[in-house]
């Protein structure tokens, strides 16, 4: 059985995320602010942690920096707090992950496994191929056409491969539409259409958790589309 | 030392008292050096009074004017005498028994008649006659010749009888008179009593032609006698005088010239021959016992000498040191001492009104004034009181003079004490009055209407300028003054006027911090100004109120949202579980549906309403950069691929621009044209098109995104409102949505510097939104959006202000 510890001083929510994790086969254990975390983590194997930022005693931010200090296990933070400067800040001290309040419960369960992939079975994948593509979770490989995100194979249809593979291959790197069409189709782009658009879509809602909130595929507004860089 | 620190009042009252003693010495110096050399001399006519200063200062005593004034009326007396003398004396002897022939006597100066009668007299008969006066008519026979005829047996007519008395007559008077000067003259110029010598010395004939007699008539006894030349006895005196007509000598170390000398001797030329030798000299004073009118000299000379000086640098030094004194003591005076030090200190009889004190001031003057006129007058009319009582008088001068110093002083430092605190100026009746009547006079004027305030002066200008050419020609002068005077102040007044609007346009142009600088400004104008500033502050006041308004608010509702989420992640949450539970019951299900429904719309409302506050009071972060309008709406669309389907919403794009670009914040952007096409979603008829054009306006300075849709429900309020929050098409609100949308969109392209405009025709939904287009000179930045300084970019790195952040 994994264990997850689940903190927050809502102790009504961490019921729920419990029913849900325990739903997934997951062992779960519960604390209600910082300190008790810190403790209950040293006391117990646990393999993944979600935790909450406002909490009494000792707040998520420091004690993600304190459990920082000795382990690497994945951290994601649930928090209300849904400014892009709270997200940048927690992941930049040393969290995996960063779901806002209120939480679709689904969308938690996922990335709780696919932190779980990334920390237990993937964490030592050493890519030697030449037709391996990877961006984090992401993996192409150009030989099978297979494409898996945290260890979970998505099945593209050829565009949409090859859009995806674009993007890989350069991963970083911005392509506008038009960039975009013009490699896949092998022809000039004749004015502005959707239909790359479209098709960017369709990728992010099949290799994403939550598309609205995408982490690989990005969207550049006005600019273009991009992978981003792991 | 420091100026501002007043004097201890012993030190004050010490310095004072050495201005007073220093103003005593100059007062007793300066009389002494004017009263004390007045000198009185008691002479042979009486005494005579002389004033030293005038003329003496450095000379030697026998070079003095009063030695030589002295000589000089000796030596006509001496000559007087000596001419005297030779009418009564005979050999140097008073002679009663001397015969005079009256005739030659009489016209002893002047030159005989042809033919005359005269007759011889004893002297003595002469002198007694002349005292006694003659008794003319009846003329008896007392009047005896030497003869002893009488007047009748010399003379033939009547006629020469006449005149024969009155020769008698006259000779006998002039003799008596001269026989007595000449007993004052014997008796005074004696060598025991007076330091004068003289000798005169007459060749007249013998016996015999050849034998010529010599005569002395001298005061010199060894002359006399023989057993002295009178050249050796006169060179070695003081001062001498020797004169001599026939071999022209006149040798002198006096100051007489021969002139004068010569005019001397001249009244009495009958008296002296050619042959006359003349030496007149002055013992020296000091070198014998002899009281006289040089010895008197000799003492007051040296008594004056011997106080000139010193007084006279006593009064020097004590006017310098009395100067000094006053002006440190100006500097000091009215400042405290101590604990008060640098403030100022007025005794009660500085606080007096200034009128007063310039009364007891020229009181003061005119006292002192008075004083010394009348005491002038006593002393000029009564120097000789004045000498005798010198002593007394230094006493009281000074005396005098110390107390005046007193009262001179205390005025004095009044007056200083007065014109450092301004007091002078305060405490005068007439400035009190003055003031009084000119606030009077502003006030009435300022209270009047404004037809009195601008037409009086206005009027009161034409009628001098009407009136004064009739009047005099330097009236026009003065008229056209007044106008060239009044020109200015009217061109003054303008400028003025014209900060002052400068001012206005400066705050409704938004620059609340502007100030009118009203110091150079008066009268209404300065009433104007005054009140341009208060309303600028009052803008000021209130624009930050209201900004301050608006942040707390979107704080509150940023706490409130946060506040608010909690709860609701377990409402979401449960109301999750619960659906999962598999209930049968399709009527607990319908309720399920309804609870999952509204609290999905609870938190979209929450993020909305979040973000709508920051917005509005500007409390947001741009990131400025090149986009391509069209890039973004392909993309845009691309995501509302499937909402649209779903709803049979045909999007047809219509693109004609020749530059796509604009300067926006992409995030915000699709924000922008998400909510729009949220709404599109949400309020469009099922099965229509839905139009998105674009173009460049036609200065091609902006881009412009037309969306057009068909409306489901008719549109019956102003499409202004819909842009105000939580406004929505349908009153009912019965569909999901918050009302933000186009409020958050509206404010998110201002915020842009775009335009956002809603268009309601019928049931057509127009959006138009401008954004500016993408030039050069735009960097792409990071912009924190206040209200107030709009638009403003910062130019700091975009990556750097996010790092910042992340640092823990």
């Amino acid at each position: 059985m994994t264990n997850i510890l689940v903190c927050d001083d809502d102790k009504e929510i961490v019921d729920a995320i419990e029913i849900y994790l325990l739903q997934e086969g997951y062992n779960v254990l519960k604390a209600y602010d910082g300190e008790m975390a810190i403790k209950m983590l040293k006391e117990h194997d646990v393999k993944l942690l979600i935790m909450d930022i406002m909490m009494p005693k000792l707040d998520g931010i420091h004690a993600t920096l304190k459990i920082r200090e000795y382990s690497g296990i994945p951290i994601i933070i649930l928090s209300a707090k849904s400014e892009d400067t709270d997200k940048i800040l927690g992941l930049n001290i040393g969290a995996d992950d960063y779901v806002t309040k209120p939480f679709n419960p689904l969308e938690l369960v996922a990335r709780v496994k696919s932190n779980l992939r990334r920390y237990t079975t993937l964490g030592s994948l050493n890519v030697d191929n030449n037709a391996i593509f990877q961006v984090g979770g992401l993996v192409m490989n150009d030989d099978t056409k297979e494409v898996t995100v945290d260890g979970e194979p998505v099945k593209l249809t050829p565009i949409e491969y090859n859009i995806l593979l674009l993007l890989v291959k350069n991963a970083g790197r911005v392509f506008s539409i038009d960039q975009i069409y013009e490699n896949i189709w092998n022809e000039e782009a004749i004015g502005a259409d959707n239909t790359v658009a479209v098709h960017i879509r369709h990728i992010r809602e099949k290799i994403e958790i939550n598309p609205k909130d995408p982490r690989y595929l990005k969207v550049v507004w006005g600019v273009g589309y991009k992978c981003e860089k792991m | 030392m420091n100026e501002k620190r007043g004097l201890h009042k012993a030190v004050r009252v010490m310095l004072r008292t050495i201005q007073h003693i220093c103003f005593t010495c100059i007062a007793v110096c300066c009389f002494v050096l004017i009263i004390g050399t007045g000198v009185r001399i008691e002479g042979l006519h009486g005494n005579d009074y002389y004033n030293l200063l005038s003329y003496d200062s450095g000379n030697a005593f026998e070079d003095t004017v009063l030695t030589n004034t002295i000589l000089g009326k000796d030596v006509s007396d001496i000559l007087r005498y000596a001419t005297i003398a030779d009418q009564l004396e005979t050999d140097g002897k008073y002679d009663p028994k001397k015969s005079i022939d009256i005739v030659g006597y009489n016209y002893r100066d002047a030159d005989l008649p042809n033919e005359y009668i005269t007759a011889n007299y004893y002297l003595e008969d002469l002198l007694k006659w002349g005292k006694f006066g003659v008794q003319t008519e009846p003329f008896d026979n007392r009047y005896k010749t030497v003869d002893g005829k009488t007047v009748e047996e010399i003379v033939n007519t009547q006629e020469e009888y006449d005149s024969m008395v009155k020769h008698i007559e006259k000779a006998s008077s002039d003799l008596y008179t001269n026989y007595k000067e000449y007993l004052v003259y014997k008796n005074y110029y004696t060598a025991e009593k007076s330091n004068l010598r003289y000798c005169i010395v007459k060749q007249t004939e013998g016996a015999t032609f050849l034998t010529k007699k010599t005569t002395y008539f001298t005061n010199v006894e060894g002359i006399s006698q023989g057993a002295e030349k009178p050249q050796d006895v006169f060179n070695g005196l003081m001062s001498y005088i020797e004169y001599c007509p026939s071999t022209l000598t006149y040798n002198t170390n006096t100051s007489i010239s021969e002139q004068t000398f010569r005019g001397l001797e001249m009244r009495y030329s009958y008296a002296y021959p050619d042959n006359v030798q003349i030496w007149i000299g002055v013992m020296d004073p000091t070198e014998t016992d002899v009281y006289d009118e040089f010895s008197q000299a000799r003492i007051i000379y040296d008594r004056f000498y011997g106080i000139l000086y010193p007084c006279l640098y006593m009064a020097i030094f004590s006017a310098v040191l009395y100067g000094i004194i006053l002006l440190y003591l100006t500097v000091k005076e009215g400042r405290a001492y101590g604990k008060n030090s640098g403030k100022s200190v007025l005794s009660r009889f500085d606080l007096m009104s200034t009128e007063f004190y310039l009364i007891l001031c020229a009181a003061f003057v005119g006292a002192v004034g008075c004083l010394i006129g009348i005491y002038g007058e006593v002393c000029t009319s009564d120097f000789s009181w004045l000498i005798q009582n010198l002593d007394e008088n230094y006493v009281a001068v000074g005396v005098v003079a110390f107390f005046v110093d007193i009262i001179l002083l205390y005025l004095y430092y009044s007056f200083v004490r007065r014109c450092k605190t301004g007091v002078i100026w305060r405490n005068s009746i007439v400035v009190k009055a003055c003031s009084r009547l000119v606030d009077y006079c502003k006030k009435i004027f300022l209270n009047a209407p404004v037809a009195v305030r601008v037409l009086v002066p206005f009027f009161l200008l034409v009628f001098m300028n009407l009136l004064a050419p009739i009047i005099i020609e330097p009236a026009v002068t003065v008229a056209i003054l007044i106008d060239l005077l009044v020109a200015g102040i009217l061109f003054e007044e303008a400028l003025r006027r014209t900060e002052i609007v400068k001012g206005i346009r400066k705050i409704s142009d938004g620059d609340f911090t502007y100030r009118a600088d009203v110091s150079k400004l008066h009268g209404s104008n300065k009433e104007l100004g005054d009140a341009v500033n208060s309303i600028g502050d009052g803008i000021k006041v209130a624009v930050e109120t209201s900004m301050k308004d608006e942040r707390m608010k979107a704080d509150l509702i940023t706490n409130v949202s946060h506040d608010i989420k909690t709860p609701l992640t377990s409402i979401i949450n449960y109301v999750d579980l619960l659906k999962r539970e598999r209930i049968d019951n399709d009527k607990v299900n319908s309720y399920i549906s309804v609870l999952d429904e509204k609290s999905q719309r609870l938190k979209q409302l929450t993020d909305d309403l979040v973000e709508a506050s920051k917005i509005s009071s500007g409390n947001i972060v741009l990131k400025f950069e090149k986009i391509n309008l069209v890039e973004l709406i392909n993309q845009s669309v691309a995501e509302f691929d499937d909402k649209f389907e779903e709803k049979g919403l045909r999007v047809v794009l219509n693109n004609r621009t020749s530059n796509p670009y604009v300067y926006a914040d992409s995030r915000r952007t699709w924000r922008v044209i998400e909510n729009l096409f949220t709404n599109i979603y949400k309020y469009s008829m099922e099965q229509t098109r839905v139009y998105v054009d674009l173009a460049n306006s036609a200065d091609a300075q902006r881009v412009i995104l037309v969306m057009k849709n068909i409306s489901a429900n008719s549109l019956n309020c102003d499409p202004n409102e819909l842009t105000e929050r939580f406004i929505r098409g349908d009153e009912s609100r019965t569909t999901e949505g918050s009302g933000l949308g186009l409020s958050i969109a509206k404010n998110l392209v201002e915020i842009q510097n775009g335009h956002f405009e809603v268009q309601l025709d019928g049931d057509l939904f127009k959006i138009l939104i401008t954004f500016p287009v993408y030039t050069e000179e735009l960097k792409p930045g990071i912009v924190t959006i206040d209200k107030q300084k709009a638009g403003k970019v910062e130019t700091a790195e975009s990556e750097s202000d996010t790092t910042e952040e992340m640092e823990f």
